[in-house]
């Protein structure tokens, strides 16, 4: 059970950290959809790396442990975030920004009211596939012991324990399960209330 | 007192060969009801986004009471400023009385001053209050949207208001309803609205004076009456022919 929970625990400041670095990245990327095309496209190309490969990369930098494995988790979901936050906030309708920016909503105001609000669906969408992620990436940092569950299926594949292999997968099913229809429920949740977007009357 | 003054502006965009606004100078008095008219590509939405600072001028200085606007912040200078556009632009994820109240709560406004102004400008569009504050905009019909949209931008009382061919998506009916209401909304109220449209009958009908621009050049700024007895030149009296209205002093 200590596995489930420290499994749980990676997964929640991964979750954490990746949220508020893709926040900040989004706010400067506002500016340009140019740099925001890149940066998504240099991420996409980040996620691509396997992460046997990634962890063994930074270990000689940062070590063994979660000092490597959460770093290598925020980096993978910085791509599947920024890319769900930015199409969300650019297809916010354009002359629902003018109208705000003319009547002297700032920059700031028209983010936080106005554009997040808008892009909660797919904000929402990006984070439930961000934890989806790191819980099945996480397991793999269990070989540069980090912990988790992944401990768990290492152990059992090396005393081919088929008992501890289908437990340890059973559990990180569960927590992306439960994250899976959290989310959904909230996304669906924010897209009835932003829905009224979708059907004007003339 | 002169509300809006242009000396010189002139504006070119990128990849255009000729300039949007070429060496433009007017001035509007306060309580004025100017309609700027022209056909799409003329300059003339160009020059009401300049007021508002959404664009800024290449060169020349533009003046709002005496003061040049490139001297204040453009989020302040905005929030004097009353502005609707064609699109509404609406915020879907508001009630009516939330987007009514926009710039109320940023000014922050105590909230009973917000609830009482916001009624208030619902009765003033001719919309009962208890019936559509709680609404989303899209439950409503286009001019019921651009009737908040008018309600949105009048509450803080702004001594300018811009419109951008505010009816211009609006069937021919609601069109005529609103542009009447709109005018007497003006005439009680004293303030400089500045009004953009590509129809001739809407610019004469609601102007207390009216701007004819082609390319970039204002081409003649005189009242209705005079504008339909003395054409400036060629274009305007083709313009006027077009919408048969020569030798007809009413619109």
């Amino acid at each position: 059970m200590s596995a489930f929970f420290e499994h749980l625990g990676i997964v929640f400041f991964t979750l954490l950290i990746s949220i508020a670095l893709a926040s900040v990245i989004c706010w400067f990327l506002l500016q340009s959809e140019r740099a925001t095309n890149i940066t998504v496209h240099i991420f996409s190309e980040i996620y691509s790396i396997p992460s046997l490969a990634l962890f063994a990369l930074l270990i000689p930098l940062l070590g063994l442990g979660n000092k490597t494995a959460i770093p290598v988790l925020v980096l993978y979901n910085q791509y599947l975030l920024i890319r769900n936050f930015m199409t969300g906030l650019q297809n916010v309708d354009k002359s629902i920004l003018e109208a705000g920016t003319g009547m002297g909503m700032s920059k700031r105001q028209l983010v936080t009211r106005v554009q997040v609000p808008l892009a909660m669906p797919s904000i929402i969408a990006g984070i439930r596939l961000a934890i989806i992620s790191t819980t099945g990436i996480a397991t793999i940092a269990a070989t540069i012991n980090a912990g988790g569950l992944g401990k768990i299926l290492l152990s059992g594949l090396r005393t081919m324990n088929t008992y501890k292999i289908i437990w340890g997968t059973i559990l990180c099913v569960i927590i992306a399960l439960a994250a899976y229809v959290l989310l959904r429920l909230l996304e669906k949740k924010t897209k009835k209330y932003s829905a009224y977007n979708q059907t004007p009357r003339s | 007192m002169t509300a809006v003054e242009f000396k010189n502006v002139r504006k070119q965009f990128k990849n255009s060969a000729y300039p949007a606004l070429d060496d433009v100078s007017f001035g509007v008095e306060e309580g004025e009801f100017v309609t700027i008219l022209g056909s799409s590509g003329c300059g003339k939405t160009t020059m009401i986004k300049m007021i508002n600072r959404l664009y800024e001028p290449d060169s020349g200085e533009i003046f709002l009471f005496g003061k040049n606007i490139r001297d204040e912040n453009a989020v302040m200078l905005r929030r004097k400023i009353g502005y609707v556009i064609q699109q509404i632009g609406l915020f879907p994820h508001m009630t009516i009385a939330a987007n009514i109240a926009t710039i109320p709560k940023i000014l922050k406004w105590d909230k009973k001053r917000i609830d009482a102004e916001t009624d208030r400008m619902l009765r003033l569009v001719q919309l009962e209050p208890e019936e559509f504050k709680k609404r989303y905009p899209a439950q409503l019909s286009g001019g019921q949207q651009q009737r908040i949209g008018l309600a949105r931008a009048l509450i803080a009382d702004p001594r300018v208001l811009l419109l951008d061919e505010p009816f211009g998506a609006i069937d021919a009916i609601n069109r005529e309803i609103l542009q009447n209401e709109l005018k007497a909304i003006h005439q009680k109220s004293k303030r400089t609205y500045l009004f953009v449209t590509h129809d001739i009958r809407e610019a004469l009908k609601l102007g207390t004076k009216v701007i004819i621009m082609n390319e970039g050049k204002i081409l003649q700024y005189a009242p209705p009456e005079e504008i339909i007895d003395a054409p400036a030149n060629e274009f305007v009296a083709n313009l006027l022919k077009t919408a048969e209205l020569k030798g007809s002093a009413q619109a």
